[in-house]
């Protein structure tokens, strides 16, 4: 009888030939399996509705590889990668890929902000984190004894829903580069957004006085687009800003008071810490762990797909046409803040027309 | 008539004629199934059907359906 393993491994060697992407499987001693996908060539596509016109963009990148561990022993899945070609542009401002981290520097070995080390994409609320937790439940019942037929036919579906969402994944362009850094930000080198304000996220006193610059900005600007209710109260907000806007709300505030937090934070600030609920860390088999090798003679990483060696390396900027639209957007954890102070401003608001009354 | 096996949260079987194109299936599968819009399917052979005139290939089959959900991040 097939092990879970095997009826694994048999299964994502089908579809990846199926749909013709590079990989290389290892089997790992603790029982684990590690894929690596290779991409000598990615278009990130992005399509995106403005005005009822549909805008498409397609950029491409070069040498992305994606690892995906199916770590058995503690059932779970992790998704990570990175590149080993940068344009010049991209090094720039440190963009590996539109759901990867930022890096900050090309030359530091194992660090979370270094393309030397595999981070984990952001799936946000995609299929493929739904994928994620149906096959870890197959896995988990496996191990529970009560892997039962309809579960093995129903692997072969998810697996391949799986690797089309990989894929997906790979090609699929950042609309507003939040968490991370979109492709359109790094054309634009104009990388100035509200995220910038999220260093100051959690300093309550500071905070409060920047949501206040911030709402009334946007209530006397009108920026307002539009406004999602639910039960009586904003659910969510959609707002209409543009670069001026961004532009005039940091110059409105008074950046001197954040002077002591930017000296103590900015330099080691790194807005992934705020994203904690974006990855999975729990069980990640961190043994022997990394795909990414340094060459003790030149001093240079690199990484070894099939016996052949990818180096990291910087290449020419090419021309792309700057056919693209910037969304400004807040982040989402202020933009949450800001709208539960508009609540808590129309919950007093209604307390005291009921106590009028 | 054949048999198509349909995935999306769960698997599912349904009798359907053959010489049809995904177009129609979906809409069966919205009306009659209460199945949310899909966008793709995805055969045996990862052969992809996305507009609504693609026909289906005939005889039995097996779909598994893409909603395309793609928010990674904003």
């Amino acid at each position: 009888m097939k092990t879970l393993k095997k009826i694994l491994i048999d299964n994502i060697e089908k579809e990846l030939n199926l749909i013709k992407i590079e990989y290389e499987i290892k089997e790992k001693e603790n029982g684990n399996i590690n894929v690596l996908l290779y991409y000598p060539e990615v278009n990130l596509n992005l399509n995106l509705t403005k005005n009822d016109k549909i805008i498409k963009n397609v950029y491409k990148i070069i040498d992305l590889f994606i690892l995906i561990e199916f770590n058995l022993k503690n059932p779970n899945i992790f998704i990570s990668g990175t590149r080993t070609t940068f344009k010049k542009k991209e090094l720039a401002v440190g963009f590996i890929h539109p759901h990867l981290p930022k890096f900050s520097n090309l030359n530091t070995y194992n660090s979370s902000n270094s393309p030397n080390n595999l981070n984990y994409f952001c799936l946000g609320n995609s299929d493929l984190r739904d994928d994620i937790y149906k096959l870890t439940k197959i896995i988990t019942s496996y191990f529970e004894d009560a892997l039962v037929n309809t579960y093995l036919i129903e692997l072969k579906f998810l697996l391949k829903k799986f690797f089309y969402d990989v894929n997906s994944l790979a090609h699929t362009e950042s609309v507003s580069g939040i968490p991370y850094i979109s492709y359109t930000q790094v054309l634009s080198n104009n990388l100035i957004s509200i995220n910038d304000f999220s260093f100051v996220l959690n300093k309550s006193n500071s905070l409060s006085i920047l949501i206040e610059e911030i709402l009334n900005y946007i209530i006397n600007n009108n920026l307002i687009d539009k406004v999602i209710i639910k039960d009586g109260f904003i659910y969510d907000i959609k707002l209409n800003l543009t670069k001026k806007d961004v532009d005039n709300i940091l110059n409105k505030v008074d950046l001197s008071i954040y002077n002591t937090i930017l000296l103590n934070n900015i330099i080691v600030f790194n807005i992934d810490e705020d994203y904690d609920n974006t990855y999975i860390y729990n069980g990640r088999d961190n043994y022997n762990l990394s795909i990414i090798t340094k060459n003790l003679k030149n001093g240079l990483y690199y990484i070894n797909f099939k016996d052949k060696i990818y180096e990291f390396k910087i290449i020419e900027d090419v021309d792309e046409k700057e056919n693209h639209l910037i969304e400004y957007n807040l982040h989402p954890k202020l933009k949450q803040i800001i709208i539960n102070t508009i609540n808590n401003n129309l919950k007093e608001q209604m307390l005291k027309n009921q106590l009028k009354n | 008539m054949r048999k198509i096996q349909v995935y999306l949260n769960s698997l599912d079987e349904i009798e359907f004629e053959d010489n049809t194109t995904w177009g129609e299936l979906k809409k069966y599968l919205v009306y009659n199934k209460n199945y949310p819009s899909a966008v793709k399917a995805l055969d045996d052979n990862s052969n992809i059907y996305s507009n609504d005139a693609d026909k289906l290939p005939d005889g039995n089959l097996s779909l598994t359906l893409i909603i395309e959900k793609t928010n990674y991040g904003i």
